[in-house]
């Protein structure tokens, strides 16, 4: 029973029985005894592969890795540095938009006072030619009144002049006739000034 | 054989058998009387082992050729997608590196660790490609011999050994095994609690330390390798008795024997790992013995 849970204490013990026949430490050990003919191939096997890995394999791997983790170390650094560079272009953008902005709206602003100026100067302007052309006209009318008025005293001296000739003859001289027609035409104008 | 009245004395015969087969034999001769003696035999083990280096080695080649192919190309083309890993192969390989890197420079230290890495690299991927043949049905691991583990350890004992002797003298590297606060103490405790725990630890690294590096890769891919030959005899015993009972064990050991397997696949990995960092941590301990 022993023999099945411990294979190897079986087979070593087996082994021991023969090895005392054989006298070989290999077969006196069993499964435990380090074998030379395992141990110096392995010896050869690990120092080609360390010779191999040691000059061409590792430093071809290792520089790979090292290059691609500064690589990506760079991109990252880049990256960051874009990132800050195009906020700072940003708060740029929108600061000179804001300015610009403040001046288009001074510029409207200005725009709107001197077309204010302007309207109320046109209008001015335009109130004092009319008063002006009023006043002209009125002036005119004025004068013409006047050269009217004047023209109906004469013609009405001449006729009053001419109605009492005919009916006084010609018994007032010349004088008299004036004197009669000043005297009535002061009148007259003084009704007429009202 | 198969009509035996009970199945379980089929048992030591197969298990005998099993021992045999895992016994070092010549590569052609699986009937050979007992292990091998002769030193100059090519041997079962040997061949698994000569595949194993063999495959590391192609990986190896292929993929550091690779490597230096695309870092020309990212040089001179400015291209930095060469740098890009290629393919699986090459990214499972470059991991494998990198594991054994930061290791090195987490044992051992960012100074010294990364001159360790092509030795350590060497055991991992050798023991660990090595393992994993040693699951193919037939295949045999360099850990599943005494002797294969017996020449690790002693590559590892004698580099954590010169290691320790160049970088400390050889007086040093002896006054270092000695705790610096009993060195500080009286004369008489100096000589009797120094000299103990001298021989203590003269005795666990110089003897104990490579013993244990063999004997704990060796035991642990063995033992893996009796189970499942173990199991896998109760399915060829059961499976042959066409009786209710007989199926049901027989499938139950079926299923085992996956589980198994998976387990030892796992281990395959873990022992490889296990052998590597311990001895990155003797190399530390040699590097940096005399700061203790």
């Amino acid at each position: 029973m022993l023999d099945l849970l411990f294979p190897a204490v079986a087979f070593a013990s087996e082994g021991a029985a023969e090895g005392a026949a054989e006298g070989g430490l290999a077969a006196t050990l069993g499964s435990v005894y380090p074998n030379p003919a395992v141990i110096w191939p392995t010896w050869v096997a690990f120092l080609i592969l360390f010779f191999l890995l040691w000059k061409f394999a590792f430093p071809a791997i290792l520089s790979m890795l090292d290059a691609r983790a500064e690589r990506i170390r760079e991109s990252l650094e880049k990256a960051e540095e874009t990132k800050v560079e195009a906020e700072r272009m940003l708060e740029e953008y929108k600061k000179q938009l804001a300015e610009a902005r403040g001046e288009a709206a001074k510029v409207i602003e200005q725009g709107r006072k001197v077309a204010e100026t302007m309207k109320d100067e046109i209008i001015a302007k335009a109130n004092e030619e009319a008063a002006q052309i009023i006043a002209k006209a009125h002036e005119a009318l004025e004068a013409e009144k006047r050269a009217v008025v004047a023209e109906l005293q004469g013609e009405v001296a001449q006729l009053s002049v001419a109605v009492a000739s005919k009916l006084i003859g010609e018994k007032l001289s010349a004088e008299d006739h004036a004197k009669l027609i000043e005297q009535y035409v002061a009148e007259v104008g003084g009704l007429n000034d009202n | 054989m198969a009509n035996a009245a009970n199945p379980m004395e089929l048992l030591p015969e197969k298990i005998t058998e099993l021992v045999h087969e895992l016994s070092v034999l010549p590569y052609d001769n699986m009937h050979h009387e007992g292990p091998v003696t002769g030193p100059f035999v090519l041997t079962n083990y040997v061949v698994w082992g000569l595949i194993a280096l063999a495959t590391v080695m192609v990986l190896m080649i292929v993929v550091s050729s690779r490597e230096k192919k695309q870092m020309a190309l990212a040089a001179q083309s400015g291209d930095v997608r060469a740098l890009a890993p290629a393919n699986r192969l090459v990214s499972v390989i470059e991991a494998g590196v990198e594991f054994i890197r930061d290791m090195a420079v987490d044992v051992i230290g960012q100074k010294d660790g990364p001159k360790y890495v092509p030795l350590l690299g060497t055991f991992f991927f050798l023991i660990l490609t090595s393992n994993i043949f040693g699951l193919i049905p037939g295949g045999k691991s360099i850990g599943g011999a005494v002797g294969g583990t017996v020449a690790l350890a002693l590559i590892a004992w004698l580099v954590f050994v010169w290691v320790g002797f160049t970088k400390n003298g050889f007086i040093g590297y002896f006054k270092s095994l000695i705790p610096s606060g009993v060195r500080a103490m009286p004369l008489a405790a100096r000589i009797g609690l120094g000299g103990y725990i001298f021989l203590l630890e003269f005795v666990s690294t110089f003897f104990i330390r490579p013993l244990t590096l063999a004997v704990r890769l060796f035991a642990n891919l063995y033992a893996g390798h009796i189970i499942l030959g173990v199991f896998s005899a109760f399915v060829v015993i059961f499976m042959q008795r066409i009786t209710a009972g007989g199926l049901a064990v027989g499938a139950v050991s079926l299923l085992f024997l996956i589980i198994m397997y998976a387990f030892e696949l796992f281990v395959a990995f873990i022992q490889a790992y296990v052998f590597t960092i311990l001895t990155a941590v003797y190399i530390q301990s040699s590097v940096h013995a005399s700061e203790h």
